[in-house]
């Protein structure tokens, strides 16, 4: 007989030590890998100078067409910049497939820009930005073909009374500047339009008769405003779509405008128009009250993007010309035109919340703003909060966004406020101040994206809240405050509640007091770093931030640099629990993989996740057994079983939207199979009892290992503090030579120690 | 009633740990080449039969496929035999057959299969289908024993053993492991057998562990187990201490069963004895190694050391007799 407490661990360790190295690779590689595809979700973004272009065309109302016919269109946009700085940028709307209209095709041409296109759902945004010094370019060309149906959407049958928005399409109920679902006016019109009305339908029809047929149609501004338009009687194509979308949401109808062309053959445009989508039970139903389409749209419409947005955005120093060259072409001409790779199918990828998550932006704007503040929380504001930093910030005359979702595992919350950031950059550079606030230190590498994308923040000052050490909290706040060079960087190190925080902000901002005076009010003690306190930090510190910072530009993530670090220091709990305590588990670092694993999913799912596979796997191997094949061959089948049943996970986790489930591709296969291989040889050998308790064991020590790297803010400790990897060396170096009981073995030789003896002959 | 402080502090003194046999003993005393020769249960048999140790004879050796043939005919020429996997742990891939009944061959089990299954698992050994590491084996045709009939009473489910600790090549501590019923045969404790403490002077029980809790009775048979004597005890302790001059490893277990017709021999030899023989003894190991001087046992015949090893254990039960 073998010692039973260590055969499974030397013969695991034959396997694993030398493998060790590379399995971690294998890991991290998974994770950097997982961490590039994390679908987006991204919020709508805003920016810098804003082109509206909805001056409107007038039309009456329509009958539905008897007959639906297609056609086939060339839409050529394209955009003169004169001569500008590199990294002067261009943003611009882009029409999407959907079920009104399909782009069969599109060609990009712009010689001296640098372009690249991001999904934010429901829209798609093209960035140009002007590359190098010596080639800027001047042009930009974006022509699609696209082919569009008339289309005639079936309104549900749905009561007015019935008509519950959901979480999601709350959202669409919202007020902006434009459109003031709030105002008296609009709110009392409304209501009496519809007093008569039982079905959403009719409620519609009779807010869209006034719009179309006693708005009197005038070419207008496009910045018209729904009370405006109210008022005055008349209005604007787009005009008129806010007033109808002001309307419908007032009476709780969710409505989104969108804007988009209106296509006739051979015409250059400049002008959009814009018509009402309303969400009736699962459909989105288009409403043009300026063309007078009701429920259906015409051939000729070309939806270019949903949402009050402007359709062009740019940099502040550029001025811009643009222009829309239509052509009505034949369906072969259509479809033969070269391929580029249409962003429907990328459309549909990026469709699925990452995480199930939703975030959710409210934002107040003033005409004369004395200041701007952009605020980003992980957390779930309530209304309540909400408004009132809304309605103190019109008071202030200061303009906020504020960007929150909640989220539950710690790495989909790091990745996720990154592209939150780098979603809003536009928005963030004008902002005066930015403050980003979660419950752990994720708030820490939020903004290090800006010190990715290299931006100078100037005087702008930076608030970062969350939970973290005051230490670690200097230095990688000084990671970021030496990229981006900002005004100051205030450290807020603990969970503070937002609205102390905005207060604390907005007595900064307004009457200039220092954010640590007013906070204090809050119980918050911010600690401020500048110039002065950087210098202070010793030339260890100064080069360990360096460090950083050169890697966050060279786009390194830090988590993985996390990630790194942190392993030893869970290898030596490790060491501390089999030698101390004498925990023994399958192989002598498998927890530590898996442990890693459990990071992106969270504990709850990351054990249940474990168990399933390796009982699954268990009962698959048992099967194998009759096979009697060799490991090598066993631990191949293994592993297209953990495949299998991974990929099997993660269609659960997307059919019904189970985030954790989703990433389960995180679990290392190679471990997985290895634990589920030594769970069959040590029941062969020890008995099922005691496989059990040692697969009990590695999923322990696993927890053991997630709890003190998820709890104790470990990996930034580790980051900001590299040193302290010396005294995880050391520890192991201890406990190398600890020749002591372990813990459980007191346990397992009490009887021993008892009054019973031997028996007396 | 000794309170908990004062059992710690006993265990502290007398266990010896995980920790500690893993640095001082195995790391220290056993070579890695020493190691994988008895990870290799036929090269160890070759090794001890060389120094005149008795082991269970090998009728054949198959490494490759190609061998099988060679097992056939080996096969016919005997009823009973067992076959296992020379680097096998945990005793899986043993095949225990106990004799024959008209063409067929009848397992210690029961169950009857034919010469072309046991043709087939050889194959599978050789294929490593039992080997934990490694993905080649060889398959070992070995002489069956048969339990002689003192130890047989005590084990109705399988072959008892005889774990004998030999350090500095002095024999220091011995267990007997009777199979049950619920051990599924096997001698191993942690499957269920039982752990009976032997005196090393005298070859007696002295205590008994079933599932880590002291026992008197077999749990099977009810037999009382005090009542054990081990036949063919200083045979058996001369066999331990000579087996470390045929391998030179400086702390091992030695597993001997007494078969009916040739006596005590040596069936495994292993690197890594577990430690619960502590419990099964009652005794803690440290004491008895604090006795022992690698210095003193150098020069000593195997004789002479196995006189070492009773008088340590002769002076440590003195000392802690109360
Ligand atoms: N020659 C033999 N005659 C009878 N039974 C045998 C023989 N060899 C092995 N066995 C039976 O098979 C069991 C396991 O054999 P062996 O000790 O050689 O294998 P192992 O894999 O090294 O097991 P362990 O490591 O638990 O000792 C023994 O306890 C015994 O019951």
């Amino acid at each position: 007989m073998t010692d039973p407490s260590l055969a499974p661990a030397s013969a695991s360790k034959r396997s694993s030590r030398p493998a060790a190295a590379l399995k971690l690779l294998t890991l991290l590689a998974a994770l950097l890998g997982a961490a590039a595809a994390l679908a987006q979700v991204d919020p709508p973004p805003t920016a810098g100078v804003e082109v509206f272009t909805g001056a409107g065309e007038g039309a009456a109302p329509h009958d539905k067409p008897a007959k639906l016919t297609t056609t086939y269109w060339r839409v050529e946009l394209s955009v003169k910049v004169p001569k500008s700085q590199p990294g002067a940028h261009v943003q611009m709307l882009l029409p999407l497939s959907d079920d009104h209209q399909e782009i069969v095709s599109r060609r990009l041409d712009a010689d001296g820009f640098r372009y690249h296109d991001e999904l934010v759902p429901p829209n798609l945004l093209g960035i140009w930005t002007v590359a190098a010094a010596d080639r800027i370019g001047t042009q930009i060309d974006y022509d699609v073909n696209v082919a569009i149906h008339d289309t005639v959407v079936e309104i549900p049958k749905v009561a007015l009374a019935d008509l519950k928005p959901s979480d999601e399409e709350r959202i669409f109920l919202q007020a902006s500047p434009l459109v003031q679902t709030q105002d008296p006016d609009i709110r009392r019109k409304a209501r009496e339009l519809i007093q008569d009305a039982h079905t959403v339908e009719e409620a519609i029809w009779a807010l869209f008769q006034q719009t179309a047929a006693f708005v009197r149609a005038v070419p207008g501004e496009a910045k018209e405003d729904a009370a405006a338009v109210l008022r005055k009687g008349s209005g604007s194509n787009t005009g008129k779509a806010r007033l109808l979308t002001a309307m419908m949401r007032s009476v709780g109808i969710p409505a989104r405008l969108v804007g988009g062309l209106k296509l006739e053959d051979s015409t250059k445009k400049r002008a959009t128009i814009a018509w009402v989508e309303a969400r009736i039970g699962t459909a989105w139903v288009p409403f043009d009250p300026g063309g007078g389409y009701f429920g259906w749209l015409p051939t000729q419409y070309l939806a270019l993007y949903r949402q009050d947005l402007p359709l062009i955005v740019h940099s502040a120093s550029i001025n811009l010309e643009y222009d829309f060259l239509v052509h009505r072409i034949r369906r072969d001409t259509a479809v033969g035109a070269a391929p580029e790779p249409t962003p429907a199918a990328k459309q549909r990828a990026a469709a699925a919340p990452v995480a199930g998550q939703l975030v959710r932006t409210t934002s107040s704007y003033v005409e004369r703003p004395v200041a701007s503040v952009v605020m980003i929380a992980d957390e779930d504001v309530s209304d309540e909060v909400a408004e009132r930093i809304l309605a103190e910030a019109r008071e202030a005359e200061i303009n906020v966004v504020l960007l929150h979702a909640p989220f539950e595992s710690r790495y989909f919350r790091e990745q996720y406020l990154q592209r939150l950031v780098s979603n809003n950059l536009a928005l963030i550079r004008g902002a005066h101040v930015l403050l980003v606030t979660t419950h752990d230190d994720a708030s820490l590498y939020a903004l290090l994206t800006l010190g990715e994308k290299e931006m100078q923040l100037g005087d702008m000052r930076i608030v970062i809240a969350g939970k973290y050490p005051d230490s670690v909290g200097r230095v990688l706040g000084a990671v970021l405050y030496r990229m981006v060079d900002a005004g100051e960087v205030a450290l807020v190190n603990k969970p503070a509640r937002l609205l102390g925080l905005w207060e604390m902000v907005r007595a900064n901002v307004i009457n200039g007091v220092p954010m640590a005076e007013e906070a204090r009010k809050w119980n918050i003690t911010p600690t401020v770093l500048d110039q002065r306190v950087y210098e202070d930090l010793g030339w260890w510190r100064k080069l360990v931030i360096g460090a950083w910072s050169r890697a966050v530009r060279a786009q390194v993530p830090l988590q993985a640099l996390n990630l790194i670090l942190v392993l030893p220091v869970i290898a030596a709990i490790i060491v501390i629990v089999r030698t101390l305590i004498g925990i023994e588990t399958f192989g002598t670092f498998s927890p530590v993989i898996v442990a890693l694993a459990f990071l992106t999913t969270g504990l709850q799912w990351g054990l249940a996740i474990f168990a399933v596979i390796v009982s699954i796997g268990a009962a698959v191997r048992l099967l194998l057994q009759r096979a009697r094949l060799h490991l090598v061959a066993r631990l191949g089948i293994l592993i297209a079983v953990v495949a299998a049943i991974m990929a099997g996970l993660t269609v659960v986790g997307a059919s019904f939207g189970i985030g954790p489930l989703m990433n389960v591709s995180i679990f290392p296969m190679v471990i997985m199979s290895n634990v589920i291989e030594n769970f069959t040889s040590s029941r062969a050998q020890f008995g099922t009892r005691e496989a059990v308790r040692l697969t009990f064991n590695t999923m322990l020590l696993a927890a053991i290992c997630y709890v003190a790297i998820e709890t104790t803010g470990l990996q930034s400790l580790l980051l900001s503090f590299p040193e302290l990897l010396i005294g995880a060396i050391l520890i192991d170096v201890g406990l190398g030579k600890w020749r002591g009981l372990r813990l459980l073995e007191y346990r397992r030789f009490l009887g021993l120690a008892e009054k019973s003896d031997r028996w007396q002959r | 009633m000794a309170t908990l402080s004062e059992k710690v502090r006993r265990i502290r003194r007398e266990v010896l740990g995980l920790n500690r046999r893993n640095q001082q003993f195995m790391a220290h005393l056993n070579p890695a080449p020493l190691v994988a020769l008895v990870d290799h249960k036929a090269r160890t048999k070759d090794v001890l039969a060389e120094h005149g140790l008795p082991v269970p004879e090998t009728l054949g050796r198959y490494a490759h496929q190609r061998d099988l043939p060679r097992l056939t005919r080996n096969v016919d020429q005997h009823n009973d035999f067992v076959l296992k996997p020379a680097r096998g742990a945990g005793g899986e891939g043993v095949m225990v057959i106990a004799g024959r009944s008209n063409d067929r061959l009848v397992k210690a089990s029961g169950a009857s299969l034919h010469v072309r299954d046991v043709v087939s698992h050889a194959a599978d050994i050789i294929a490593g289908a039992f080997s934990l590491s490694q993905s080649r084996d060889e398959a070992l045709l070995e002489r069956r024993l048969v339990a002689d009939r003192v130890l047989g009473a005590f084990s109705p489910g399988g072959i008892p053993d005889v774990r004998v600790v030999v350090i500095h090549g002095v024999p220091i501590m011995a267990m007997l492991r009777l199979p049950t019923v619920a051990s599924d045969g096997r001698a191993n404790l942690h499957m269920g057998g039982v752990g009976v403490g032997i005196d090393l002077p005298t070859g007696r029980a002295v205590y008994a562990v079933w599932r880590d809790q002291e026992i008197a009775l077999h749990p099977d048979n009810q037999q009382p187990l005090a009542s054990i004597r081990i036949p063919f005890w200083s045979d058996i302790l001369l066999m331990a201490s000579r087996s470390a001059d045929a391998i030179a490893l400086g702390y091992f277990g030695i597993d001997v069963v007494i078969d009916a017709r040739l006596g005590p021999a040596i069936l495994e030899v292993n690197a890594r004895p577990g430690l619960s023989i502590q419990l099964a003894n009652h005794r803690g190991l440290r004491p008895l190694l604090a006795r022992l001087n690698p210095q003193s046992a150098a020069g000593l015949s195997p004789a002479a050391r196995v006189s070492l090893g009773i008088e340590i254990v002769e002076a440590t039960e003195r000392e802690t007799a109360p």
